[in-house]
């Protein structure tokens, strides 16, 4: 009979938001991997039903009090599909101003708190900070940087409160926005830092061949516009997601998993950005992430990291350039009769691309929605990282094993709540 | 007082007038009006303020773990002023100084949703940013609905909450920061 062992982690740590994961190895042989979303199902799309197309910028931004920009951005980009509503540049700046906040604070948390503890053989950033301090102070400074710019822009830090369907209630003056310029070349500073920190760690050997999916532009790295593009060739209209993008339940999770075009796997997020967008990164996030050794692309979840600290800099710099050319809008927001319409917007939370679609009444109630976020799309990606990650490693102690899975996942920056649709680890090895 | 973190922190009313290097102490509410009881903690902030003008800076912040380390920087004394739910009787009044290794029902190492007061200030005090003492005063709730009301017990009982900071504030022994 073939050795079995099971590792168990029935709370995963330093992801946003609760759930578990479960290994089953038989022989040398890895059997499941479930990555267990046991959050409890929030059905904001149930209860969007009924309500007001303006509503769903301020109520799907409660899915999450780390990424509400993107729920915000992405509803409105929808709802403006439907409507047929064009935004001002202006408010088109604000809005990216206010997404760059967004990207700021999320990643600085995530690499400085949750991942590079990993990565230095600490349990938390509290055991990490007696020994550096100076790195984990300056993550905190990084994430106040981008909450302070949601403030500025978004009435608050976390659940902005300006962002409306047509624009933005109150468009701050120029004025309003350079006061951030000084501690924004401050933060670049530190990003850049950053990334030449990361950039030192010791990564484990892992090859990915998921398909990469992002949003892009050619004229900037995409964050809160675009076609969807992939490594496969899509080129797509948000219209279009429909098509070529499926939802699944899975039996283990209560996040909905998704297959793109019969692929039972593709990757979102920041690998799959920089990887897509290359080109239109600006030359101080390439040189960064040239001298903390990153190539063209990156395909090694592990330096996910590395490539979260480049988007890093590259969101402060994009928040400086927005001050430099930012000009009020004429009118804050635009006002648009409701019709019978359907609508498709996403945008790239910072976990990846995030998908939203409403079908409106001729009153402008929502007839029904469909919300689809990037950590239940990634599902299937980290599944698959863990067995092959598991499979070459069977002869690490289970303590061992355990730590590098949790890392694994910890790679995605998952956000359960957000997925909900999510961690506890259970690795079991029988026989 | 740091820029840092005003999405959720504002001042409470007055606050005070610093010298070059006085003793800094930091009153800071926390809580949620829009939670019932949750706000009790801002309302006796905003009552405080002008009491204390000139005597000490006060606060109202939503509570966020991560960004109050931001906002308590570099006090002498910080005092914190919270709703609590222990079990006992609505109104009933805590206080506390939790040390550096005080415990948490929060996990060091969880996930973000268990990074909690407590563990925040362990993180302060491993960064070497941590107020010198920190006095914690909570007030028992019970009713912390969305949208609600705060409940007749503890409107009862915040006078006797503002008056026990006042005190707190009085009889601090803080000296200058040396250096």
């Amino acid at each position: 009979m073939a050795e079995s062992r099971t590792l168990r982690v029935d709370a995963l740590a330093r992801v946003e938001g609760e759930g578990a994961m479960t290994v089953r190895v038989v022989g040398d042989r890895v059997e499941t991997v479930h990555l267990d979303i046991f959050e409890p199902p929030r059905f904001f799309e149930g209860f969007l039903r009924g309500r007001s197309f303006l509503e769903p910028p301020d109520i799907t931004a409660r899915i999450c009090g780390i990424c509400p920009v993107a729920y915000q951005t992405s509803s409105c980009n929808a709802i403006e599909d439907a409507l047929g509503l064009e935004v001002e540049e202006g408010v088109r700046d604000l809005r990216r101003l206010l997404y760059c906040g967004e990207w700021i604070q999320s990643h600085a948390l995530h690499v400085h708190l949750l991942h590079a503890p990993d990565f230095l053989g600490y349990e938390s950033a509290i055991h990490m900070a007696a020994d550096h301090a100076d790195v984990v102070q300056r993550g905190l400074n990084l994430k106040a940087v981008g909450n302070d710019l949601m403030e500025g822009v978004g009435g608050r830090a976390v659940h902005p409160v300006n962002v409306r369907v047509g624009g933005v209630y109150r468009a701050p003056s120029r004025a309003d926005l350079e006061a951030f310029r000084d501690a924004l070349e401050r933060a670049l500073e530190d990003a850049i830092a950053t990334v030449a920190w990361v950039g030192t760690f010791d990564f484990p050997e892992l090859h990915q061949e998921h398909p990469f999916v992002a949003l892009h532009r050619p004229d900037r790295y995409a964050i809160e516009d675009g076609r969807l593009i992939s490594s496969t060739g899509l080129d797509l209209a948000p219209h279009e997601w429909p098509e070529h993008f499926e939802e699944r339940q899975v039996e283990h999770s209560t996040a909905l998993h998704a297959v793109m075009d019969g692929e039972h796997r593709y990757l979102l997020g920041p690998q799959a950005r920089y990887a897509l967008n290359h080109d239109q990164l600006s030359d101080v996030a390439r040189e960064a992430a040239y001298a903390a050794g990153l190539g063209r692309e990156c395909r090694n979840p592990y330096q996910s990291i590395v490539v979260r600290a480049v988007e890093t800099v590259e969101a402060c710099h994009e928040a400086l350039a927005i001050l430099d050319r930012y000009e009020p809008p004429e009118r804050p927001y635009r006002e648009a009769e409701p019709r019978e319409a359907t609508g498709h917007g996403w945008s790239e939370a910072p976990r990846g691309l995030l998908y939203h679609r409403y079908d409106l009444e001729a009153d402008g109630s929502i007839r029904s929605c469909t919300i689809v976020p990037p950590t239940s799309q990634n599902q299937a990606s980290v599944e698959d990282d863990l067995r092959r990650f598991t499979e070459a490693h069977l002869h690490l102690p289970d303590d061992e094993l355990q730590w590098r899975c949790e890392q694994a996942i910890r790679n995605y920056d998952p956000c359960i709540s957000c997925a909900t649709h999510f961690l506890n680890l259970t690795i079991e090895r029988h026989g | 007082m740091t820029s840092r973190s005003r999405g959720a922190c504002e001042e409470a009313g007055t606050t005070s007038e610093r010298g070059a290097s006085p003793p800094r102490v930091l009153v800071v509410g926390l809580g949620n009006d829009d939670r019932g009881d949750d706000g009790a903690g801002l309302e006796a902030a905003r009552r405080l303020a002008p009491a204390l003008a000139g005597r000490a800076e006060v606060r109202a912040h939503a509570g966020e773990p991560v960004d109050l380390i931001g906002v308590w920087g570099e006090a002498d004394l910080l005092i914190l002023i919270d709703a609590a739910r222990t079990g006992r009787a609505a109104g009933t009044l805590h206080r506390f100084e939790p040390g550096p290794d005080a415990p948490s029902g929060g996990r060091l190492g969880a996930s973000s949703h268990a990074f909690d007061l407590l563990v925040a200030l362990r993180l302060s005090h491993a960064l070497g940013t941590a107020p010198r003492r920190t006095v914690v005063h909570a007030i028992e709730g019970e009713r912390f609905g969305f949208g609600a009301s705060r409940c007749g017990a503890v409107e009862r009982a915040l006078p006797q909450l503002v008056e026990r900071v006042l005190d707190e504030v009085r009889r601090a022994p803080v000296e200058p920061a040396s250096g």
